[in-house]
């Protein structure tokens, strides 16, 4: 349920005329996305949906308002401004407000294709088919996803920029059993552009293959060990480091970049190990974000940590403005890594930990980015050099900035989701409990 | 909106289905918040739009659309089959669906007060008030507050011949402080019983009565002694153990959970339909239900999206696992001939799926100690309020759990403020240790805003009302960077 840019841009046009405000700003978005779930070798759910929504936001002086609708008529745009402009007179002025951003110039990012868009439930039910067909003969239980769609951004300002990007995405996510309900793995893709990347059958193969080889598992106690942390893993601890990047935030003394000695932040400051260095790439082929960010900005590359220094922290307009910065944001994230494989590190590892993936992590403690969660689908015991045999899951607590000081070797980083992560080995990381679950 | 409804159902018929429903739905949000002396929005957001359910050789199809025509209406239903054909082509043991009584009702939260009608001005000005109190307290660095109302009007029809209009309001209100020292930086909130109902909701909150002491035990908390590691009894607030009955009762007594019908990501449960009856959850005083009839619970509503008219059951009685939530195609797996009315989509876009209703701990018998007398009972523990840090294993077992403020208990009295504390169990452990239950004068309808469930994720809500408890030998602390 694409409009094009032409289709949004008369839409947004409209709706800017309707204003009687100072300034405008309006984002349109829109989609449409088929899901299929299937469970215990049978598919449990399939649905497709498809809609809009357009976010109004109008400001007099530095007094702001917004509303959001679904629907495009003249009456509903008409009485989405109104809603807009009447919550904007009544409210105090805003000190923080911006003005609209000029018209920019965006990079084009072509990451539409049609063949991803017509991927139809009867298509996914296919593949699902042959996923669920292994696992029956092998006798194992599965469960998974596949979901394919496309949608649309358009956004417009009473200051004449406009900007408008269209992208297709699709994913697709499997877990085994074994019948004994004593092995379990997990494998996915997702953030996909292109239907054609999608590969069901070796993504099952690996969950399979997880899946046996972690039947029967022993406790490991509690302590201090040598991880090796698969890239699924990686990320998903990693993401809690970025959800940490606001500069405004550092400077008001609120996160674990403030600077406790100068109560300023730790911008140039070297906290990680020197071999981390994390960037943006607004472009990346394997990822192809969106040109622009929410309020138009363009997306542009970024060096975050370059080996272990803080080269740069997330600033909304207002905090660039106020602190004579520019602004920056985050379309996604890419790690560098080594060259080596998780095989290489498994063998380079006297005594350790192979972890496939992370589950239920949640902040413990934001002064120091403390997190707690649990391995899933597939923890290992590593001992000289080889995977031994199968350990029960592990609560840990453990901080994101630690690991970064820990890690002794890389694998070539590859692609998990909206980012590019490498696996990792890293010693010294906290288990605290063991957990039964399958 | 019975024009549509009815070209839905035969479209949907007409194709094939054996059962088929419609759900219009009508929503409208506003969310207002200021942080310090701004308001940083009011956000007015309304959304409608349609979804058809189909069922199809024992499987499903849905499809949803915003757009409300007839044209669309027809051509949704007709994908909902297609989509529904698709499914059934996996199908090796078909979904049984229970039976429904038909309803042609109207049911409507009981509120006093449209929040859609109060005067904005008169939101900002109480958020504005509340920010300034807490501002005022010195190594306060950040104080954010809001206001959230919503409005669910939804028609639901179905090939049984039931014909369902419901309106669902909920309003609620909080705030966070956030104290900076040298020390770093802490937190603490104003978390009220969000409610279904009207605006009086925000208006009998003790929010500007508590304002100075949120603020003041923020700062406490900066300087606050070190959770100790050992193993500690726990003294829980209902404002606390709501997250902990919604993440190791509510949800793993959720019957597809239990199946494996979330194995792919929220998982599965340890709470096996082989054990119902005899699995052992937790000690003899400890009693829940699922419920939502409750008056203003979070979950409550007249009729749930299977069209099943709402109601109260036992999920652990004296400490015996007895019941699970339920749908119509979940309910036949435990051989129960109804569902416990458990659907529930968040959106028109959205399927409905099994969700977690009300589940409360039921206060102790006459006779149950006060909080207080509790505390006076204790000689070392320590007394958690507030919800903080929480996470739990794919099967509802081994968990950690944070709060918002810790206090020790030592020698019967409540003493100084405790910070970074943790405790570590797993469900029947836990349960197990419960040694005292408050009684119903203390018993409080805390409640949980923002469930995520399901693939895609789903948004929820529901109640978990309890007194306060006590825990034995807990393992606490340990938890460091």
């Amino acid at each position: 349920m694409i409009l094009t840019e032409t289709e949004a841009k008369a839409i947004l046009e409209k709706l800017i005329s309707y204003s009687t405000a100072d300034e405008m700003v309006a984002v349109l978005t829109g989609g449409s996305r088929g899901f299929s779930r299937f469970a215990n070798n049978a598919m449990t759910q399939n649905v497709d949906k498809r809609g809009f929504s357009l976010n109004v936001n109008v400001a007099f002086g530095k007094k702001e308002g917004s509303s959001t609708i679904n629907k495009f008529d003249d009456a509903s745009l008409k009485g989405a401004v109104k809603r807009a402009e009447s919550i904007a007179r009544l409210l105090p002025a805003n000190p923080e407000h911006m003005p609209p951003l000029p018209s920019q110039k965006y990079q084009k990012i072509e990451a539409y294709f049609p063949e991803t868009a017509e991927f139809g439930p009867i298509d996914r039910a296919k593949e699902i088919l042959k996923v669920i067909q292994t696992c029956d003969q092998k006798e194992l239980i599965t469960a998974g996803t596949f979901s394919n769609g496309d949608g649309f951004t358009g956004i417009a300002n009473s200051k004449g920029l406009f900007g408008y990007h269209k992208s297709t995405s699709c994913g697709f996510s499997v877990s085994v059993r074994t019948q004994d309900r004593t092995g379990s793995g997990r494998a996915q893709q997702s953030n996909e552009r292109k239907i054609g990347d999608i590969n069901p059958s070796p993504l099952a193969a690996e969950a399979i293959r997880t899946a046996e080889m972690s039947r029967n598992p022993h406790p490991k106690e509690p302590g201090d060990y040598t991880v090796i942390l698969k890239p699924t893993a990686m990320m998903e601890l990693f993401i809690y480091l970025l959800f940490g990047l606001s500069a405004r935030s550092a400077d008001e003394g609120r996160s674990f970049l403030s600077d406790r000695r100068t109560g300023g932040n730790k911008l140039g400051q070297k906290i990680f190990g020197e071999n981390i260095t994390i960037r943006s790439a607004a472009t990346h082929p394997k990822l192809l974000g969106t040109p622009f960010g929410g309020d138009g900005l363009p997306a542009r590359d970024i060096t975050w940590v370059e080996k272990g220094v803080v080269k740069n922290l997330s600033y909304s307009r207002y905090w660039a403005a106020k602190k004579g910065k520019e602004p920056t944001f985050a379309m996604n994230f890419l790690m560098e890594g080594g060259d080596h494989t998780i095989e290489e590190l498994i063998k380079d590892t006297d005594k350790g930990i192979l972890v496939s993936s992370f589950w239920y992590i949640r902040m413990v403690d934001p002064n120091n980015l403390l997190c707690t969660g649990l391995t899933r689908d597939g923890t290992f015991w590593v001992e000289n050099g080889k995977i031994q045999y199968p350990i029960n899951n592990v609560r840990f607590n453990e901080s994101p900035v630690v690991l970064l000081n820990n890690i002794e070797k890389m694998t070539k980083p590859q692609k998990v989701g909206f980012g590019i992560m490498p696996g990792v080995k890293a010693h010294n990381f906290t288990l605290s409990s063991v957990s039964e679950a399958v | 909106m019975k024009e549509f409804t009815d070209l839905a159902l035969d479209t949907a018929s007409r194709k094939g289905a054996s059962y088929a429903d419609i759900r219009i739905c009508f929503y409208k949000n506003q969310f207002i918040s200021a942080r310090d002396k701004i308001v940083t929005g009011v956000r007015d957001y309304e959304d409608s739009g349609f979804g058809v359910r189909a069922f199809y050789n024992g499987a499903w199809g849905f499809a949803g659309s915003s757009v409300i025509s007839r044209e669309e209406v027809q051509a949704v239903a007709s994908l909902a089959v297609d989509i529904a054909k698709a499914s059934a082509m996996t199908i090796k043991v078909p979904l049984e669906l229970v039976s429904v009584t038909k309803y042609v009702d109207h049911w409507q939260t009981p509120f006093i007060k449209d929040p859609f009608k109060i005067p904005n001005e008169k939101k900002i000005n109480l958020l504005l008030k509340i920010n300034e109190i807490m501002s005022k307290v010195k190594g306060i660095k950040r104080t954010t507050s809001y206001i959230s109302s919503t409005s669910e009007q939804k028609y639901f029809a179905s090939t049984i011949g039931s014909f369902i209009e419901q309106l669902i309001m909920r309003s609620s209100a909080g705030y966070t402080v956030v104290a900076v020292g040298k020390e770093g930086f802490e937190s603490r909130s104003f978390q009220d019983f969000p409610l279904n109902k009207g605006y009086e909701n925000i208006e009998e909150l003790p929010l500007i009565e508590n304002a100075q002491r949120v603020a003041e035990e923020a700062v406490k908390h900066l300087t606050a002694k070190e959770c100790p590691e050992g193993v500690q009894d726990l003294i829980l607030s209902p404002s606390h153990l709501c997250l902990t009955i919604h993440e190791s009762v509510g949800h793993a007594t959720e019957l597809d959970r239990v199946l494996g019908w979330e194995a792919d990501y929220a998982g599965t449960s340890f709470a096996t339909t082989d054990k119902l009856g005899k699995l052992k959850y937790g000690s003899p005083l400890v009693n829940f239900t699922g419920d939502r009839t409750l008056p203003h619970g979070r979950s409550t509503c007249g009729y749930d999206d299977d069209g099943v008219k709402t109601k109260k059951w036992d999920i652990i009685k004296e400490g015996i696992l007895v019941g699970y939530s339920t749908t119509r195609d979940t309910a036949h797996y435990i051989e129960a001939n109804e569902s416990n009315g458990c659907s529930y989509a968040d959106s028109w876009a959205s399927i409905p799926i099994l969700r977690m209703p009300n589940v409360c701990l039921l206060p102790g018998n006459q006779g149950a100690p006060t909080p207080e007398e509790l505390i006076a009972d204790t000689k070392d523990g320590i007394y958690i309020d507030g919800m903080g840090s929480f996470s739990i294993d794919h099967q509802r077992r081994n968990f950690q759990f944070g709060g918002d403020a810790f206090w020790e208990i030592k020698n019967g009295k409540k003493t100084q403020m405790l910070k970074n504390v943790t405790y570590q169990s797993t469900t029947p452990e836990f349960w197990g240790s419960v040694d005292a239950v408050c009684g119903e004068e203390d018993w409080k309808p805390w409640s949980i805003a923002d469930c995520g469930k399901g693939q895609p994720g789903q948004q929820g809500q529901m109640t978990h009302g309890s007194s306060t408890i006590r825990v034995r030998r807990i393992k606490v602390g340990g938890a460091r960077a």
